[in-house]
């Protein structure tokens, strides 16, 4: 480099290159569209990124509230791009499709929110990549997520209630429901004041909490590999109870007639398996809990 | 220096023209013997000819493969549908699989032995141990999910390939326990119920991708 | 920083070759049927359009602007104006000059937009080079790292950067490259000067 204009350069091109990227313009575009269904009917909403509301009520009526949403620095490609999120409502016999359309899901810049209302007798589905979905009130459903929370509050199913996401917490408050199925990889399980029939939770990284009655003869399965298995329980329901982790701690607040797992004190090698087995009260309501490296605690509420 | 009234000429001389080619422009003959004996003049040539040599050289910027999709996505009148997940029945088709919600069906194992854990196919005759079910199941998914995943954008690939990377430690850790302990009903269970998510995870990633598969 | 990617063999070729600086009646004729095509819907059209003159665009984008992420917006932009106005196309120069002026212009735009930014950091380099007294010996490296190249292309000021990429990268005639700038040939000419002697200065070793 020519000496005097080296550190000129230089700073030339730290500046180029430190430029901050060009300030992003979010375009908006609003989306509404309102349906009806009848008694049981069926909704039905696939998103690619963005979150979703959904409110179950007492009324026919179904309303599909959506903000279609891009970021770009060039405000002009930002607009080109919302173009091309496209929102497909497609009505069937009692039945409602929504579907987000991008040309193709790679990187693609951009996110649809929505707040739905609809029956809370709405056989609801939805599926999303990545975004959060709440869903109050709300007699059955599935919910998927690969990355984001789910929430389900309220709601009275008769049918099956199965939220599931790669990655993300899942809470579940003051629902009734006959079969109830919660999974995660990577993120906690909380359920507060359920009444099921069947829960099955299952975590590979994440604590699973559980706080509440049983039902009489329900069955509950809690599953989790590296994570704490924590139930708070009320109500006077009695259970039976397995419980095992491979290397955390088990215990119970509650008078079990317990059993040790075979092998329990002094076992070989460096696993010991230590088990919870045994009844308390009238037996009535299963639990399996099932931990591999966390602790495991039954405790009254 | 008289050398500068040639510098128009120098570019050029460097992009290949010659006196020779041109043999009514005076002033090109004059600047090439100029030339012939000019140091500043044969410095200019040799650094622009280094330059625009460097510079057809460079490589192409290409661009992401997602920009015509966007530009296609616009002009197109019906857009492609881009369903993220097809029905888990399709998906658990394309793979021998255990039922998805065999796991529901509480597993119970009074004697802790592994060859007796249940799972949910109901007419077995012969039973293979669980654990061999799973693994060919795997294989299938994965395979599958490989050739399709490159579909999906980064981000989620990475989440979903994170995760897998945590089911298979905790795949590892059970197999580890296992083998410390054969015995260990908890072992035996965390193991099925590792491979149990790990094939539902990859279900989920070979659905997400299988938008292409319908189009 | 810029992905540079290496070169795939196969598909368009570069500069002069791509784009004879003469005007052969049958490359007249396969931009008029390519546009009309195109103007008549034919998907399988436009993307031959695509695929034959964007990766050129692309490069020329990000090195205009130096960044990928608004290259893509400018490209984007740059074929969905070309749809439209596919329907004026006359064929007074070939398709591949056209889109290079719609590029162009599109990068213009978005470096005018970011001028008030970079005008002080740049102003320097708007001088004259020519009051650089030039050294007897050659100053830059026979062989010239692409990194220091692309860097050193970025702080060109816009004008002596679209002739240099231009000719020099790309491998335009000044008379096409008059037509894309709406510039004199002579004013090209001079440009792609005063680009290769800043470069000189900024490659010196």
């Amino acid at each position: 480099m020519i000496r005097a204009l080296r550190p000129l350069v230089a700073a030339l091109a730290f500046i180029t290159i430190a430029l901050p990227a060009a300030a992003q313009n979010e375009v908006t575009e609003r989306f509404s569209k309102t349906s009806h269904l009848d008694q049981d009917g069926t909704f039905d909403l696939t998103n690619v990124y963005g979150t979703i509301v959904l409110t179950g009520g007492t009324g026919r009526d179904v309303t599909i509230e959506a903000v279609k949403r891009v970021q770009r620095p060039n405000a002009n490609a930002a607009r080109a791009l919302l173009r091309m999120i496209d929102i497909q409502v497609v009505e069937g016999t009692n039945r409602i499709e929504v579907r987000t359309i991008v040309p193709r899901p790679r990187n693609f810049p951009g996110s649809v929110d929505y707040t739905v209302t609809l029956p809370a007798d709405a056989r609801v589905t939805v599926r999303t990549v990545s975004g959060n979905i709440r869903a109050t009130n709300i007699n059955g459903e599935l919910l998927k997520s690969v990355s984001g929370d789910i929430e389900i509050i309220d709601g009275s199913a008769d049918d099956v209630v199965t939220a599931s996401t790669v990655s993300g917490n899942i809470a579940v408050r003051g629902l009734k429901g006959r079969t109830t199925q919660l999974t995660t990889v990577t993120g906690n399980v909380r359920v507060d004041d359920l009444q099921a029939d069947r829960l099955a939770i299952r975590a590979v990284n994440g604590n699973i909490e559980y706080a509440g009655d049983l039902s009489r003869s329900g069955r509950y399965e809690f599953v989790t590999h590296s994570g704490d298995i924590r139930l708070m329980l009320s109500g006077t329901t009695g259970f039976e109870v397995q419980g095992n982790s491979l290397s955390g701690t088990v215990r119970s607040d509650f008078p079990i007639t317990r059993r040790s797992a075979p092998g329990a004190e002094g076992g070989g090698g460096g696993v010991t398996p230590r088990g919870l087995r045994g009844s308390f009260g009238d037996a009535s309501a299963m639990l399996v809990l099932r931990a591999f490296s966390g602790n495991i605690s039954v405790s009254r509420r | 220096m008289s050398c500068e009234r040639y510098d128009d000429l120098i570019d050029d001389y460097v992009d290949g023209t010659r006196a020779a080619d041109r043999p009514g422009d005076a002033r090109l003959a004059a600047f090439e013997s100029h030339l012939a004996g000019c140091a500043r003049c044969q410095a200019l040539v040799a650094d622009f000819t280094s330059i625009r040599e460097a510079a057809s050289a460079l490589d192409e910027h290409v661009p992401p493969t997602r920009l015509w999709a966007q530009i296609a996505g616009a002009l197109e009148e019906k857009p492609r549908a881009f369903s993220v997940w097809i029905p888990l029945a399709v998906a658990a088709s394309l793979a021998l699989v255990l039922a998805g919600s065999a796991w529901l069906a509480l597993r119970q194992s009074p004697t802790g032995d592994a060859a007796q854990q249940v799972t949910a196919t109901p007419d077995e005759t012969s039973v293979p141990p669980a654990e061999a079910q799973y693994e060919q199941a795997i294989a299938g998914l994965q395979q599958l999910a490989d050739e399709r995943n490159a579909v999906l954008d980064p981000a989620t690939r990475a989440v979903l390939q994170r995760n897998l990377a945590a089911i298979d430690r905790a795949i590892d850790e059970s197999r580890a326990a296992l083998a410390d302990e054969p015995s260990s009903a908890v072992a035996q269970d965390s193991l099925l119920d590792a491979l149990d998510t790990k094939v539902a995870l990859l279900q989920d990633t070979v659905a997400l991708a299988a938008e292409d598969v319908n189009q | 920083m810029f992905r540079s990617v290496p070169f795939a063999a196969g598909d368009e070729q570069r500069g002069s070759h791509a784009f004879p600086s003469n005007h052969p009646a049958d490359v007249r004729t396969a931009d008029l049927e390519l546009a009309a095509r195109c103007r008549a819907g034919d998907a399988d059209a436009f993307e031959e359009l695509y695929r034959l003159h964007a990766r050129r665009l692309y490069s020329l984008a990000v090195r205009m602007i130096g960044s990928a992420d608004e290259a893509e917006d400018v490209l984007q932009e740059v074929f969905l104006q070309a749809h439209r106005k596919l329907a004026g196309f006359r064929g007074e120069s070939t398709l591949g000059t056209w889109l290079y002026r719609l590029t162009m212009n599109h990068c213009l735009d978005h470096l005018r937009g970011r001028q008030a930014k970079i005008s002080r950091a740049t102003a320097s380099l708007d001088e004259d080079g020519a009051a650089e007294p030039v050294a007897p010996a050659p100053v830059v490296p026979s062989a010239i790292s692409r990194m220091d190249l692309e860097r050193a292309i970025e702080l060109l000021p816009a004008g002596s950067k679209a002739a240099f990429l231009l000719h020099d990268v790309e491998g335009f005639e000044h008379r096409e490259i008059a037509e894309i700038l709406g510039i004199s040939e002579g004013t090209s000419k001079s440009q792609v000067h005063k680009a290769r002697m800043k470069l000189r200065v900024l490659l010196s070793r």
